[in-house]
């Protein structure tokens, strides 16, 4: 089966893999250091196919560009430690690479003490929340996707739940920001949507189970959440194993 | 590579030139916001990046949209380019091509499907490439090592590159076992590499 996975390596290069098989593919990729050699390799091969197809394009394409890119923030650079790829980014579709540019993590320590605190009061108010916090293997993380918000991620492998906490989230008139835990394939599931307060700040979430789950995402739906994911994550956070 | 630099576009940007990291650097540049970098970067990589989607799209209006859409991707994503992975234009070329083929694959009816597919096994490419765009030595370079490929490989890779086909839709183009066309899309890239002189 590996070999067999293997051969998928110019499939893969030639972007033509889709659905199940680009799934199995990268998963097979992230655990395989001479596959991604050979990937690359061969992804300057078709590059050079690409080039050679080159013609000019039409004048006016450069202006509007031009135009564009002059109004069009660009994304943050991604921190020097970037979390080890994972499968599920791509089964959103191109953009949440993109995305993925915003996404700031394991800024560890320091940035939300405040929410830091915010959290261990709360341990009185929600049994739940107040077991994961409890665990001996809680782990805290912090991270700020944005400027002004930050974030703030306690998971607890051995209660198999998570919990969610945001600061300065913008409230929304028409949507909601939902949470969801993603598998390795991409497959999300609804941890249900943010609760923000008129001060942004979010009320801490459950999240559960743990198992499988490889990232916890935020999107942006239609008021109420929706059953899947439709819009590109505003932020993302792997579950550090 | 002995063609002349002054003749502008992307004539030498071959995998083991020095505009290589030229592109590398120029896009590190782009990243810190530098609209004067993009524009040079612009010049250089947008007929590749047109000439690629125009052959897989063919429609003239549908293909300067999503050429523009990834031009603007490649301001706005700068950030992202990592030279650990790879040459800036395997970066662009790939964001290029996966635009191209997420259209392709959303809008073309199937009714289109084999138009398409003798399009892209056509050796037009190289024919329809305005000349300043691109050298002739290169063109040239890889039609002489597509051409050293096995009818089979080369159908597979350029069904699948030039007309955005997954692998299974090639098997089915090609009636051919799945098997046999994803053996024969690797060693055809493989033998294209060595025949290119791509550095690994």
């Amino acid at each position: 089966m590996r070999q067999d996975l293997h051969t998928l390596a110019g499939a893969y290069a030639l972007n033509a893999l889709s659905g199940e098989d680009l799934r199995r593919f990268e998963d097979h990729l992230s655990h395989c250091d001479s596959c991604r050699q050979e990937v690359r390799g061969l992804t300057e091969t078709t590059a050079l196919l690409g080039t050679v197809a080159a013609r000019t394009p039409p004048a006016d394409l450069r202006r509007r560009v031009l135009e564009q890119i002059a109004t069009t923030r660009q994304l943050a650079p991604q921190p020097a430690a970037e979390p080890r790829p994972r499968g599920w980014w791509r089964r959103w579709g191109p953009g949440i690479a993109l995305a993925a540019c915003l996404v700031v993590i394991l800024a560890l320590g320091g940035i939300a003490w405040d929410q830091h605190r915010q959290l261990e009061n709360y341990r009185t108010a929600e049994r739940q929340v107040a077991e994961v916090l409890a665990a001996p293997d809680a782990t805290w993380t912090h991270a700020a996707p944005e400027e002004g918000v930050s974030v703030t991620m306690v998971t607890a492998p051995s209660q198999e739940r998570l919990v969610f906490s945001a600061h300065g989230l913008e409230r929304l008139d028409e949507e909601d920001y939902q949470l969801w835990l993603t598998e390795g394939d991409g497959t999300a599931h609804s941890a249900g949507v943010l609760d923000v307060a008129a001060d942004g700040l979010v009320e801490p979430m459950v999240a559960e189970p743990l198992t499988n789950m490889h990232a916890v995402a935020v999107t942006v739906e239609p008021r109420g959440g929706s059953d899947e994911p439709t819009t590109e994550p505003m932020m993302a956070m792997p579950i550090e194993e | 590579m002995t063609e002349d630099p002054a003749a502008g576009g992307l004539h030498s940007l071959g995998a083991h030139t020095g505009q290589q990291s030229d592109l590398d650097a120029l896009i590190r540049t782009v990243a810190r916001g530098d609209e004067r970098a993009f524009e040079a970067l612009y010049d250089q990589v947008s007929p590749a990046v047109y000439g690629l989607i125009r052959r897989i799209l063919r429609d003239p209006a549908q293909s300067e949209e999503v050429a523009q859409e990834v031009l603007v991707e490649i301001w706005r994503s700068a950030c992202r380019f990592d030279d650990h992975r790879g040459s800036a234009l395997s970066w662009i070329m790939t964001l290029t091509h996966r635009r191209a083929v997420d259209r392709v694959r959303s809008t073309q009816a199937s009714s289109d499907r084999e138009e398409r597919a003798a399009a892209a096994q056509a050796t037009l490419p190289f024919d329809q490439v305005e000349e300043e765009a691109t050298s002739r030595l290169e063109r040239e370079r890889v039609r002489r090592c597509l051409d050293s490929l096995t009818e089979l490989q080369r159908q597979s890779v350029t069904l699948a590159y030039y007309g955005g086909y997954t692998y299974r839709e090639v098997a089915r183009l090609l009636s051919a076992s799945l098997g046999t066309v994803k053996t024969r899309m690797r060693d055809g890239l493989i033998r294209l590499r060595d025949c290119l002189g791509v550095e690994r």
